[in-house]
């Protein structure tokens, strides 16, 4: 039984050829086993034997014995790729380049998209992290804030038994650190609670994390800028003094915050330092709130339990300092609060709400360039399937006496696949190539920071390899399957049809690229056009030779001096002290109403600034009614300058002068506090291009943060060299810290800049790649009709005709293309102009000009080969041998 | 060397269907090294090391007549071939080169 069962087993897997001798010892053991030891033993025996004798030298053939791929064929296959790549060295040439062009541009869009895809996912438990914004209405004063009141992470972690913990932080901004007798301008400050500490774990490199920032005077370093401070020092428990007023002891140093993250800080203060973080104040929202649930699923009940939450708490101050009740003013309508739970990985792609930490990608972008990555692959696929079937004629007689030789179809296909494979992964070396060589330039432009993006930690490699094959494969399959279908016959009797069954797809194709071509010129033109526009656009105030002077309120009492000091200098024709710069984003938000309304509905929300009187004269403010503050009229102080839109919103259409607005505190009891309007400014852009202007007010009043000079022209660097030296006599070694108005102006439009420049470069890119397809092509065709180009010179055409005759073709393809990309084009722009208040009307002479220059590209393109074709001898063109 | 390559086992092995000549097969090799040598043989080694060197040519092999003994198997005779000698001879040479090199005085065993 075992025995025979045994010889089944052996005759499996054992090699015909040995399995009969092998057998027959195995037999002789038997028996002698048998006399020997009896039945059972040789049984057993036997069948011991069988299973030891699995070898792999005595195994049937099979996938171990043979080799796992038919290397020969293989080796063949490339050899033959090799070969025919060296034979058409040219069309070899354009076709690499193409794709490594378009799989460095594609390489970098991945590392885009991914970094992008990447933002707070390296915190543990990031998915249990939610920040709480809100949607707050009052009349007709609408806010989406990433903020809540100072109060509210502390309740909702008293009261919500999911909440694990909720902390805060405040602020961004930059203040004078003196470490010994050393001074650092510190940016990137802020105050946090040891909860928000707890809730991000940041990796700490020293100090104890359970008690980072739990008392006052307590700061957190990022590592680079412990090292900036202390150097290699060890910087826990050293003191450092903060704004030159406050003695601070360092706590704790965490590893230097990722790149990925949607803020960025590189110094935390105790939240215990800051007064207003006690306060119990429901009615603002100064604190950013972070929330770590015990699951994310949460979120949801969280959220829904909100509004009970918020009347209760929230209430009665609304009921205190508005007047109204908040439960009716709900129901109403009259007024809308609502606060949600935001997940912590959304925050960068999903969230665009006024005042973001940072600034923020959206998703959109992601799959903005992630379409046009694939789109400009596809454009080096098409390239590459086009120049293979419109080259099939030259092929055609090999794969004729191949599949005479007895070739199979299938052995075809693999062959052109082979060669479409290497073709790619030499254009993907090359691609790597470059990508490594545009890095720096790539960094600059999308102001991160990457070093090793493809073959560093988390690389793009697998990936890269991936696409390698399914490249190739895509690229290779559609020739592969049109030359291996040719009939060996026809071909070698030379009827073959030069791929003409496939002229419709390869004009569809040459339709696809030019039309991405000219959308992404006309995309192009129109950011630009846009940009120059805000950058031209009149701002209402005068941004050029003004020299700011930052962090004036270090001067104390003799800010005033140093300002008298400066104003004796010739050069300079202005100054004054105000924090409140236009164009900086100064924000300083609160309500006022008209001297009549006796409702809070009424308020309007304006910006208001504290302002000296020498401000409209320094900034070239005009007037449009009234006068400007004067220093010598006391009455001043309770004086407010408006700008038109405030007017308007007010009502105050006809005299404004003389009328008075009020705060919107202490409306109800009527104790608000009154302003007098003593001047009309005309509306001038006080944030940025890319915002509307809305209602505006200049108090006089102390604001002490910075110093603004206006100087004459071409003096800049006398006028800097002055204040220093003045600075210096005042303030004792502080460092003198200054920008230009014009510099921060120009800085603002960063993000548009970056727009234009990626939209060039796009542009540049396919229309390149598109071209390179072209000239190939066009050498093609015009060596397929060398024999009529020479007939019909013969005959007596011009080369004007003939040049005519070759262009005409291209010219139909690319206007039909521009018919495809124009109302395409129209309507993204569209949508993208539609974001800016202030913007340009789209211009019907851009996409004329689009797509002239796109056939003017392609003229040129085809130009050489057609003018060489058509100069030609006609004896050259149709001597055969 | 690497022409010549020959395992410990597949030396013995090789000398032994050398001994054997004519009457070489699974069962008289495996038992006449069990003999000389006084250790067991496993089946699967030695088949496994007889067809490892037929196909690097050092040994032959054919089918014998079909008897009545072993459930009618027939069995498979090897031969050393000149291939298979040389190899012999040039590890036999090559050891004994080796041999004669250690000089004398590593021989007389001392405690050290």
């Amino acid at each position: 039984m075992l025995k025979s069962l045994g010889e089944k087993i052996f005759r499996l897997y054992c090699h015909p050829d040995f399995a009969e001798d092998i057998l027959g010892d195995l037999e002789e053991y038997y028996e002698h086993n048998l006399n020997v030891k009896g039945q059972a033993y040789a049984n057993r025996k036997f069948f011991i034997d069988v299973l030891l004798l699995f070898r792999v030298s005595l195994l049937r053939s099979n996938w171990l014995t043979q080799n796992i791929i038919y290397t020969t064929m293989v080796k063949n296959n490339i050899k033959v790729a090799y070969r025919s790549m060296m034979r058409h060295k040219f069309y070899s040439m354009l076709n690499l380049l193409g794709l490594a062009v378009s799989m460095a541009a594609c390489i970098f869009i991945a590392m885009y998209v991914k970094h992008e895809l990447s933002y707070d996912k390296h915190f543990p438990n990031s998915e249990r992290i939610f920040r709480v914004a809100n949607y707050l209405k009052f009349a007709d004063n609408e806010f989406n804030l990433p903020t809540a009141p100072d109060p509210f992470a502390k309740t909702v972690q008293e009261e919500f038994p999911e909440v694990v913990r909720a902390g805060r932080t405040r602020g961004n901004t930059s203040m004078l650190i003196r470490v010994g007798d050393q001074y650092f301008q510190q940016p990137r400050i802020t105050w946090a609670d040891q909860e928000f500490m707890d809730i991000f774990r940041f990796s700490l490199i020293s100090g104890d994390k359970a008690h980072l920032l739990d008392e006052p005077n307590t700061v957190v370093l990022e590592e680079s800028t412990a090292r900036k401070f202390f150097g290699n020092e060890d910087p826990i428990g050293q003191t450092i003094r903060v704004d030159n007023t406050t003695d601070m002891k360092v706590t704790g140093v965490i590893a230097d915050i990722p790149e990925n993250t949607h803020f960025d800080y590189d110094m935390f203060i105790s939240m215990l330092n800051r007064e207003d973080a006690r306060q119990n104040f429901w009615l603002s929202n100064n604190f950013v709130t972070y929330v770590e649930l015990q699951n994310p699923d949460q979120q949801a009940a969280f959220d829904g339990k909100m509004l009970d939450f918020l009347i209760k708490h929230m209430g009665q101050q609304v009921q205190q300092f508005m007047g109204a009740d908040m439960q009716e003013g709900l129901d109403a309508g009259a007024m809308d609060i609502r606060y949600y739970l935001q997940p912590l990985k959304d925050i960068h792609l999903y969230s665009s709400l006024d005042f973001e930490l940072g600034e923020t990608g959206t998703i959109q972008n992601v799959y903005f360039f992630s379409i046009i990555g694939a789109f400009i692959l596809l454009i080096a696929c098409i390239n590459f399937m086009n120049m293979a079937t419109a080259r099939a004629a030259i092929r055609a007689k090999e794969v004729g006496v191949r599949k005479v030789l007895g070739s199979m179809r299938h052995q075809l296909i693999g062959q052109f696949i082979t060669e479409a494979i290497l073709n790619v992964s030499l254009a993907m070396v090359f691609g790597i190539l470059l990508v490594y060589a545009f890095l720096p330039a790539f960094n600059e432009l999308t102001e991160k920071s990457m070093e090793n993006p493809i073959f560093g930690t988390g690389g793009l490699w697998p990936y890269l390899l991936l696409a390698t094959f399914v490249v190739g494969l895509l690229a290779g399959s559609y020739p592969a399957f049109i030359l291996s279908s040719f009939s060996p016959v026809k071909v070698l009797k030379g009827q073959i049809t030069k791929g003409k069954a496939s002229k419709w797809l390869r004009n569809t194709l040459v339709i696809v690229q030019f039309a991405i071509s000219i959308f992404l010129i006309v995309g192009s033109l129109m950011v630009y056009q846009q940009l120059s526009f805000l950058q031209n656009k009149q701002l209402g105030f005068n941004k050029d030779q003004i020299l700011i002077v930052h962090e004036t309120q270090l001067l104390g009492e003799q800010l005033n001096a140093f300002k008298t000091e400066l104003e004796r200098n010739p050069m300079v024709e202005g100054a004054s002290v105000s924090g409140y710069i236009p164009a900086t984003d100064a924000l300083n938000d609160f309500p006022f109403l008209r001297e009549e309304a006796s409702s809070p509905d009424e308020a309007v929300s304006t910006q208001n600034w504290y302002v000296d009187e020498d401000y409209a004269r320094v900034f070239d403010i005009e007037l449009v009614a009234g006068r400007f503050f004067d220093k010598d009229l006391a009455s001043d102080s309770s004086a407010v300058i408006v700008n038109e839109t405030a007017l308007k919103r007010f009502g105050y259409t006809e005299n404004p002068i003389g009328k008075r607005i009020k705060t919107l505190e202490g409306v109800v009891n009527n104790r608000s506090e009154t302003f007098t309007i003593i001047g009309v400014m005309k509306d001038f852009h006080f944030r940025n291009m890319t915002t509307n202007i809305t209602p505006h007010a200049l108090f006089l009043g102390k604001s002490n943060s910075a110093l603004s000079i206006r100087f004459a022209p071409e003096a800049a660097a006398e006028v800097v060299d002055y204040a220093q030296n003045t600075w210096d006599n005042f303030a004792g070694g502080q460092p003198f810290e200054y920008s230009f108005l014009d510099q921060i102006f120009k800085n603002q439009f960063r993000s548009q800049q970056r727009v234009k420049t990626i939209f060039m470069v796009f542009a540049i890119l396919a229309i390149t790649i598109a071209c390179l397809g072209l000239f190939g092509l066009a050498a093609f065709v015009t060596e397929q009709r060398q024999k009529e180009i020479g007939i019909r010179k013969v005959l007596g055409a011009s080369t004007f005709t003939l040049l005519t005759l070759l262009f005409n073709n291209f010219t139909w393809l690319i206007l039909l293309s521009a018919a495809l990309a124009i109302p395409l084009a129209w309507w993204y722009m569209e949508d993208w102009l539609s974001a800016y208040p202030f913007r340009i009307a789209i211009d019907p002479l851009i996409f004329l000009a689009g797509t002239a220059g796109v056939l003017i590209i392609s003229w040129l393109t085809v130009g050489y080969q057609s003018l060489k074709a058509a100069r030609r001898n006609p004896v050259d063109n149709l001597r055969y041998e | 060397m690497k022409k010549y390559q020959l395992g410990e086992f597949e030396e013995y092995v090789l000398l032994t269907v050398g001994v054997l000549h004519g009457d070489a097969y699974g069962v008289s090799i495996k038992e006449e090294i069990e003999k000389r040598l006084k250790r067991k043989v496993s089946i699967g080694a030695l088949q496994s090391a007889l067809r490892r060197m037929e196909e690097k040519g050092f040994i032959v092999s054919e089918l014998g007549e079909t008897t009545k003994a072993r459930g009618g198997k027939r069995k498979r005779y090897f031969k050393i071939t000149a291939f298979g000698k040389k190899a012999l001879d040039y590890n036999m040479q090559t050891r004994m080169e080796l041999y004669k090199e250690i000089q004398n005085v590593a021989l007389q065993y001392k405690l050290c």
